[in-house]
């Protein structure tokens, strides 16, 4: 989870249930109550390797590996 | 959307060299840009700054500038409403309120040489600068930093009292490091024990501008209903209108902003400057206020990129494989935190397919104006570093640096460190036709030297909206929100246009205005031809179904029996029945019968983008009496996905490929002893001119994005970021020396060759 | 201060404008006649998006004072195009994509018109130094030069 770590008490890995990227945003932010405010706003996600920014909506498949990247701009 | 991709089919406008829809008024004195709109009544603005570094502001006395005849306005820092201040935890991107107020105009202390203190609005331009020469600023000077490494001594003048390390547990004294950003993946030491070879070295930057050559230029008009106009140049006036509504405190639906013609950007004009002030000046004064940066201003206080250290250090095995890579990146942000270590994490090692990396990046504040982004923000000084190492280890290893990077070369299904698997993309077969290239094969002289070097971009989807309206003639107006820099509405016309099947010229894109179209994100990124040509296909695609329901209607059948080719709507097989094409016009002119105007519209938040690699391949001639380097041949080779107008996708990769030759060469902020710019012009600060630089060869790589309709990665991010390198990989290769700072100017060069020599003959 | 009135010619028009004495001809054209289609780059002769013919001579006009035009002829970029029909480099400038943002566009095509009409047949190292006092930061000048090659091959018939 990289930068994510900074919120998470160094916790990398981990298994959550969740059906989309808005449920596993609520999850996360129950279970980091630091990270819950940042989610939206500071991360995209990478869902089996495939980036998704502002997607709350996006479904997550079981089993789906999913990494939270820091969001970023361009010029 | 995507799964219909439409590559194999022959495109009839998409990829030919269309002239483009707004050429004729821009060649003909025609096209408004943001200093060309003259408004009735109008006045002229004008910005006090400030000319120490940091200072703080006890007292602004305006009165005498008030009582000047011709005044109407003037403006400080009181008013405008105070931000609160952004807490902790933060994510990786950083929006705080405070310190974008405090960048517009300074409040308790100015941070920059450049800071704007006042501004004030008067009859005539030359009034309103009578009027800055009457405003007293009392200012208590306080001591300065710039560089980011003496900015994180203990001893170093602090910016910001209340900023506390980020990422640093139980920080319990303020620093000018805003964050410590940190990225890591695989066992970097295990790596590095089983390295063949390691090398390891400091690189160097300075801060650069991105040097548009129209200065930030905006109009503001209020009414006393409170609602209010923007003219201005930017690259994103969606995104400036709700940031304007937050710094005045107004509601966003009262806000109008038209974007001008915009003269270049680069990321540059992402931020706002004169907007709010205009805005308050033409609330006090009740009239429009138009605010022109001269030159100077624009160099002083917007954003250049960052000043940097970068500490690299790369380990091999013999064969050339990459075992672990680490790296500390040290960013100047400017006044307020927000350096580029995000995008450079993201993206420095990113074309190579490495397992063990670890990456620590550390955004730090200084007394210069706040960095903005510049083309792939923060990713060129990384690579300078990457790419001069690994350009050293090709050498002690004997390897030619192509094959090195062939070794190591990402390609379909590599991870990269943000956890990016990767679609198809073309990284082998760009360094193949490289390799491949008679710019390769061509034999050097003496004095001469060849360089190579990759760079990698991840580009930006985000929130675009079009509008498509078939009017009755079956001419089109095509309505988007993305301020057009390098010809992107071209790229939409023909895109639009191939969907209906009709020529090019029947299509006129317009860019509409904040109330006129749903929220569409920057003109940055590389986004627009993806994200916006996303929405573009998608409203066309709507309007194309609502053809297909008509024609469905005339003919009896139902809208599935109806296809849409070449322009018509025809009979999806033949036992649909046997009924003449409808033509788009034929189909327009009916609508006021069947129903109403024909018009398709779209509004999506893209995502799906794929990353596009470039490779820049330099020979120079470096002079080893004066240290001047001749550029002889350049070449850029990039992976575009699809170039939907190939002339905007060369001339992207040209101008970015030397405006890194500009970094790489000549460019940098000079400041003198109390921390003032001192080559603020064009004369001193130097971008090269037609005579500095032969033709730019480009080779374009088509490795379609299959998330995009039509392939399309974006381009115009990557092309500034491996040019310092490639340079000065070619100034190694013809001296010895690989220069590890920025700007290799020729006093450098001389003072690298003759330590050098100092070193053989010892 | 009292304010200058000159009397002068752009682009076969006679016109007149009020100026102050230190106002440079280029705010004289863009804010007292409105011609917005020079542009300002920089104001101290460096970027050459500001150039006009005075009185035939390539000029930066934001290094003339606006007093100086008094009895001059002025040609400027809203002039160069007969009626509907382009000069040969405005149209080689579209078909050869010479221009991105088209700011520095304006600047370019009155400095190349001024080479050619002096030197029809260039080589592209005087085109290049002849254009050297033009700054684009799009294109890298790779498709300017074309354009103007491209023009000159064709005026030479
Ligand atoms: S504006 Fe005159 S040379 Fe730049
Ligand atoms: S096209 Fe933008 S400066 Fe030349």
């Amino acid at each position: 989870m990289g930068e994510a770590r900074r919120f998470t008490g160094d916790v990398a890995e981990l298994e959550i249930e969740a059906g989309n990227v808005m449920q596993l945003f609520r999850k996360l932010g129950e279970r980091f109550p630091e990270l819950a405010p940042v989610l939206e706003d500071g991360f995209a996600v990478a869902i089996d390797g495939e980036m998704f920014e502002d997607s709350l909506l996006q479904p997550i498949k079981p089993d789906a590996e999913v990494i939270l990247v820091p969001k970023i701009a361009g010029g | 959307m995507p799964d219909d991709i439409k590559l194999d089919k022959e495109l009839k406008v998409v990829g030919h060299r269309n002239v483009r829809p707004d050429g004729m008024d821009k060649v003909t004195g025609r096209a408004k840009y943001g200093a060309d709109l003259i408004l009735p009544g109008m006045l002229y603005g004008r910005v006090l700054r400030s000319p120490h570094a940091h200072a703080k502001i006890k007292s602004i006395d305006t009165s005498a500038a008030e009582a000047l005849p011709g005044v109407k306005a003037v403006v400080t820092g009181k008013d405008f409403p105070d931000q609160p201040k952004s807490k902790p935890p933060y994510g990786p991107m950083i929006q705080d309120a405070w310190d974008a107020t405090r960048n517009i105009i300074a409040r308790e202390k100015v941070f920059y040489d450049g800071h704007c203190v006042a501004a004030v609005a008067a009859t005539s331009d030359s009034i309103a600068k009578q009027a800055l020469k009457l405003i007293k600023v009392d200012y208590q000077i306080l001591p300065h930093v710039i560089d980011p490494i003496e900015a994180m001594q203990p001893d170093a003048p602090i910016l910001h009292e209340d900023q506390f390390t980020l990422g640093v547990e139980g920080a319990t004294k303020p620093s000018n490091v805003f964050r410590i950003m940190k990225a890591a993946k695989g066992d970097v030491d295990k790596g590095f024990a089983e390295a063949d070879l390691i090398i390891e070295r400091d690189f160097k930057t300075k801060a650069v501008h991105q040097g548009y050559i129209e200065p930030h230029a905006c109009v503001g008009n209020a009414s006393e209903d409170g609602n209010v106009e923007v003219w201005t140049s930017t690259q994103g006036h969606f995104v400036s209108r709700n940031q304007l509504a937050n710094l005045l405190g107004l509601p966003v639906g009262k806000i109008r902003l038209t974007s001008s013609e915009i003269g270049g950007g680069f990321g540059g004009k992402i931020p706002m400057y004169g907007e709010p002030l205009a805005v308050r000046l033409s609330q006090k004064a009740n009239r429009p206020v138009k605010i022109v940066m001269t030159r100077d201003e624009t160099f002083r206080s917007t954003g250049p990129t960052s000043g940097s250290h970068v500490w690299m250090k790369i380990g091999v095995k013999n064969d050339g494989r990459i075992v672990a890579a680490d790296a500390k990146l040290y960013y100047e942000a400017g006044a307020f935190k927000g350096a580029g270590i995000a995008a450079a994490i993201g993206c420095m090692f990113s074309e190579y397919d490495l397992e063990n990396i670890r990456i620590e990046g550390y955004d730090i504040v200084s007394n210069r104006p706040k960095v903005a982004a510049y083309r792939a923000p923060g990713v060129p000084m990384a690579a300078f570093a990457v790419e001069g190492v690994i350009n050293q280890i090709a050498k002690k290893l004997k390897i030619d640096p192509v094959d090195i990077r062939l070794k190591n070369a990402a390609k379909q299904g590599t991870v990269n460190v943000s956890g990016i698997k990767y679609g198809p993309i073309g990284f082998i077969e760009l360094l193949e036709k490289v390799k491949a290239h008679p710019h390769y094969n061509t034999k050097l002289e003496k004095n001469q030297g060849r360089g190579f070097a990759a760079g990698y971009w991840m580009h930006a989807g985000g929130m675009s909206c079009a509008s498509v309206n078939i009017q009755d003639d079956g001419t089109v107006t095509l309505i988007e929100g993305n301020p057009d820099i390098g010809g992107s509405r071209a790229s939409m016309a023909a895109m639009a246009a191939e969907e209906l099947g009709i020529p090019f010229e029947k299509v006129r894109p317009i860019i509409a205005d904040t109330s006129s179209l749903g929220f569409t994100f920057l003109t940055a990124g590389s986004r627009t031809t993806y994200a916006t040509g996303m929405a573009v296909v998608e409203a066309t695609r709507h309007a194309i179904k609502i053809c297909c329901e008509r024609a469905a209607a005339v003919w009896g059948v139902t809208p599935e029996q109806v296809k849409w080719e070449d322009g018509h709507a025809k009979p999806a097989s033949a036992n649909v029945g046997d009924f003449a094409p409808l033509s788009l016009s034929e189909l327009a002119k009916k609508a006021p019968m069947m129903g109403g105007p024909i018009a398709g519209h779209s509004e999506i938040n893209a995502t799906g983008q794929g990353p596009a690699i470039g490779g820049h391949l330099v020979d120079v001639e470096v002079d080893p009496e004066t240290g001047f380097v001749k550029l002889l041949r350049f070449t850029v080779f990039q992976d575009v996905g699809r170039a939907i107008s190939p002339d905007y996708v060369e001339g992207q990769l040209q101008g970015g490929a030397i405006q890194g030759l500009g970094w790489a060469l000549n460019e940098e902020y000079i400041y003198n002893d109390k921390g003032q710019l001192v080559n603020a012009g064009f004369l001193d600060y130097r971008m090269p001119v037609a005579s500095d630089v032969p033709m730019i060869g480009t080779v374009l790589i088509e490795e379609p994005n299959p998330n995009h309709p039509y392939g399309v990665r974006g381009v115009g991010e990557t092309p500034i970021v491996p040019p310092q390198a490639a340079v000065a990989n070619a100034v190694e290769n013809a001296i010895g020396i690989q220069m590890s700072e920025l700007p290799m100017s020729p006093p450098k060069i001389l003072r690298a060759i003759a330590a050098d020599r100092l070193k053989a003959a010892e | 201060m009292s304010r200058h009135h000159i009397s002068t010619t752009i682009n076969g028009d006679s016109a007149e404008f009020l100026c102050d004495t230190d106002e440079s001809l280029l705010d004289c054209i863009r804010n007292e006649l409105h011609m917005t289609g020079t542009k300002e780059g920089c104001g101290t002769g460096d970027c050459g998006a500001c150039s006009v013919l005075l009185d035939g001579r390539l000029v930066c006009s934001c290094l003339v004072l606006g007093v100086e035009a008094a009895g001059k002829k002025i040609d400027t970029i809203e002039g160069m195009a007969q009626g509907d029909k382009l000069h040969p480099l405005q149209r080689n400038f579209l078909e050869h994509a010479a221009l991105q943002c088209g700011i520095c566009t304006p600047g370019f095509l009155i400095a190349a018109r001024a080479l050619l009409e002096k030197n029809p047949n260039p080589t592209e190292t005087e085109v290049r130094f002849w254009l050297a006092g033009n700054l684009c930061r799009c294109t890298g000048y790779d498709k300017i030069v074309r354009a103007v090659m491209a023009t000159a091959a064709e005026l030479r018939g």
